[in-house]
């Protein structure tokens, strides 16, 4: 799952500690989320995307190949 | 201090209680010289290791970062199932080549640390890579 999560980061200048302590979740995730080695929970999806103040699939694109 | 006083109580009780089977072994059992060096050098490492732990964790939640999160809970998951593969693995070598040990305990105890030893490698291998899902 790819997602935008870097770019929306660098628009509202947050870093990624920044935005895993709002988040709630350690650095390393945002880390692995960013590099899409992550698929995130519906709960993290959910809150990360608030943070951005966007829709989940906004910030998540879901593909096809995606496995479940 | 005040705060990790249970996890240096209890790094003080594993390290006694650790040390004190080491010294009776290396005293009653002198001709198992290598596999009790062995056996230190592990318990050292778990030592070390658990001693980095609860320094990262109070140094965690002074900077309020959760100690664990889905992602750490994820890998952990990931880690037993593979560690519970390749451990059958292990515990199949073990076993066609049992003519090697020469006491059950050495072969048991080899198993043991080996799938604790497999265990911990690949969770290290997914903390670092966080390469979970397969292509």
């Amino acid at each position: 799952m790819k997602n935008r999560m870097k770019e929306l980061r660098a628009r509202d200048n947050i870093t990624q500690a920044q935005l895993a302590n709002l988040v709630g979740v350690r650095r390393e995730t945002i880390v692995f989320l960013e590099k899409g080695k992550y698929n995130p929970s519906l709960s993290l999806a959910h809150a990360v995307a608030q943070v951005f103040n966007l829709a989940i699939e906004e910030v998540f694109i879901f593909e096809q190949t995606d496995t479940h | 201090m005040k705060n990790n006083f249970k996890e240096i109580l209890f790094g003080l009780v594993l390290l006694i209680i650790f040390g004190g089977v080491l010294l009776w072994a290396v005293i009653s059992m002198p001709q198992e010289s290598l596999i009790i060096i062995i056996a230190i050098v592990i318990v050292l490492l778990a030592l070390v290791t658990f001693v980095a732990q609860v320094l990262k964790k109070k140094s965690d939640l002074e900077s309020s970062v959760p100690a664990e999160d889905e992602f750490t809970k994820l890998t952990r998951v990931y880690a037993g199932s593979r560690a519970f593969i390749y451990s059958m693995y292990l515990w199949l070598l073990i076993f066609i080549f049992n003519s090697a040990f020469t006491k059950p305990q050495t072969m048991l105890g080899i198993g043991i640390l080996g799938s604790a030893l497999i265990y911990g490698l690949w969770l290290l291998y997914f903390r670092i890579t966080g390469d979970m899902y397969e292509e």
